[in-house]
């Protein structure tokens, strides 16, 4: 079985929900509208960033318990079962990015594409890797519920316009900055982040991406009854 | 028939929170072979299943494909399996699975999607998929009666008798007695956690349902 005929799989057996595809289209359509009357905004990244926390948390175990990965886990290496179901999770959410950064290319009037700057890119990046890790155990939703519920927390707590402040060069440590853009990375968006910083949020998500791909490839997925 | 053992497990060991499931089970499944595997509900014969194709590690034993002894948890090359129909995503379309499982050697003529079709269509549209993809030494069925009307148990019969004299090595779990004991040259029952292997010596008379029931008994009569 080929690595695209796994992703294929994965994608027919559990696909990203229809309503998160729905709204990535309209976000694109939404990005276009703004280019044609001449505004530039960061809201179609950052809506797509939020609605991508949830989209990418498709959840593994829970559908490897039911059987529903048996043809892959039996055919396929673990490893490149992991890549592929990641692939497929966070395809969709992708496409969408990259939809939004040609229109962004196409209207630019500098050479300044905000989806494409590598604050955004880690953000997207940060996002599709922590929300789908954290789904593999879990389940469906799990990563987006957890992300959105804690930097719920952190606002009630903080503040949200103290948070963005927060974010700014020189405005607190850079353990806090990196505390904060880890609860809500869509303030990466816009943001003028330095590399060192964007390298430490992004090696947080590899860890989180090697953790649940080690996941995938030792765990037992016995059929729910049957461990009952 | 060569008795080649092409997949074969020793002294499989697993329990499930404390509980023993299985203490030592040995099995072999030979080119050419089918082996039907007989144990009540609640014996281990799915854990079993999943254990020899990878997807459950067992706590002890070992596991050889084609010779050689293979991780406790992966991929099985040459190893097709089918669980049954609930395994199957009731959102997907029956011809889109057909085409995956069996990497495009199979489309089914049906098109809508699995949570609208009936338990045995299902069950066959599972099976066709599994049955149908190439080059599979090795194939693992869990209740492939389940759910088949007289011609759907009849065509798999001639199936499984097909792939077995093409030299596959087929292990086949079921309660349904009379069909497993029309399809299968050995029986393997599972209780108390081992195996105790039957073979149908050639030219002996052929095992009937009965036979396998009357064995069953035995096995698992409380002293």
């Amino acid at each position: 079985m080929s690595f695209w005929s796994a992703v294929r799989y994965v994608h027919a057996a559990t696909p990203v929900r229809m309503y998160f595809r729905i709204a990535m289209v309209a976000l694109v359509g939404l990005e276009v509208w703004l280019a044609a009357h001449g505004t530039a905004s960061d809201t179609s990244l950052v809506m797509l960033l939020v609605i991508q926390m949830f989209a990418v948390s498709t959840g593994f175990r829970g559908h490897a318990c039911r059987g529903y990965y048996d043809a892959l886990l039996t055919r396929f290496p673990r490893w490149k079962l992991a890549l592929a179901h990641g692939t497929a999770a966070a395809g969709p959410g992708a496409l969408a990015w990259i939809g939004i950064a040609a229109t962004q290319v196409a209207s630019a009037r500098s050479v300044h594409v905000p989806a494409l700057s590598a604050a955004a890119l880690t953000a997207f990046a940060l996002v599709s890797f922590v929300a789908w890790s954290v789904s593999i155990p879990l389940g469906p939703l799990t990563g987006g519920s957890l992300w959105l519920g804690s930097a719920v927390a952190a606002v009630a707590y903080g503040g949200a316009m103290r948070l963005a402040g927060l974010t700014q060069a020189g405005a607190a440590t850079p353990a806090t900055r990196f505390a904060v853009m880890m609860t809500f990375p869509p303030f990466l968006v816009g943001s003028s982040m330095e590399g060192p910083m964007l390298a430490a949020l992004l090696g947080v998500g590899l860890l989180f991406l090697l953790g649940a791909s080690g996941y995938i490839s030792a765990a037992s997925f016995p059929l729910r009854e049957e461990a009952s | 028939m060569r008795l080649v053992p092409i997949l074969a497990a020793a002294g499989i060991r697993k329990s499930y929170r404390g509980r023993p499931i299985l203490q030592g089970a040995d099995i072999a499944l030979t080119e050419g072979a089918v082996v039907g595997l007989i144990g009540r509900n609640g014996a281990g014969k799915t854990t079993l299943l999943r254990i020899l194709c990878g997807m459950v590690r067992s706590d002890e034993g070992e596991i050889r494909l084609n010779g050689s002894t293979v991780p406790p948890i992966g991929a099985r090359p040459g190893l097709v399996q089918f669980g049954g129909g609930h395994t199957i995503p009731p959102g997907v379309s029956a011809r889109a699975w057909g085409l995956l499982v069996s990497q495009g050697a199979w489309r089914s003529a049906e098109t809508r999607p699995v949570r609208d079709l009936s338990r045995g269509t299902r069950q066959m549209i599972g099976l066709r998929a599994t049955l149908a993809t190439r080059g599979a030494g090795v194939i693992v069925l869990d209740e492939p009666w389940e759910g088949l009307d007289p011609d759907g148990a009849r065509w798999l019969n001639v199936e499984l008798t097909r792939k077995a004299a093409s030299g596959a090595a087929i292990l086949v779990s079921s309660h349904r007695l009379d069909d497993l004991a029309r399809a299968s040259h050995r029986y393997a029952f599972l209780a108390d956690g081992t195996i105790r292997d039957r073979t149908r010596e050639e030219g002996a008379p052929r095992i009937g349902g009965d036979d396998l029931l009357r064995e069953y008994d035995r096995l698992n009569r409380k002293p």
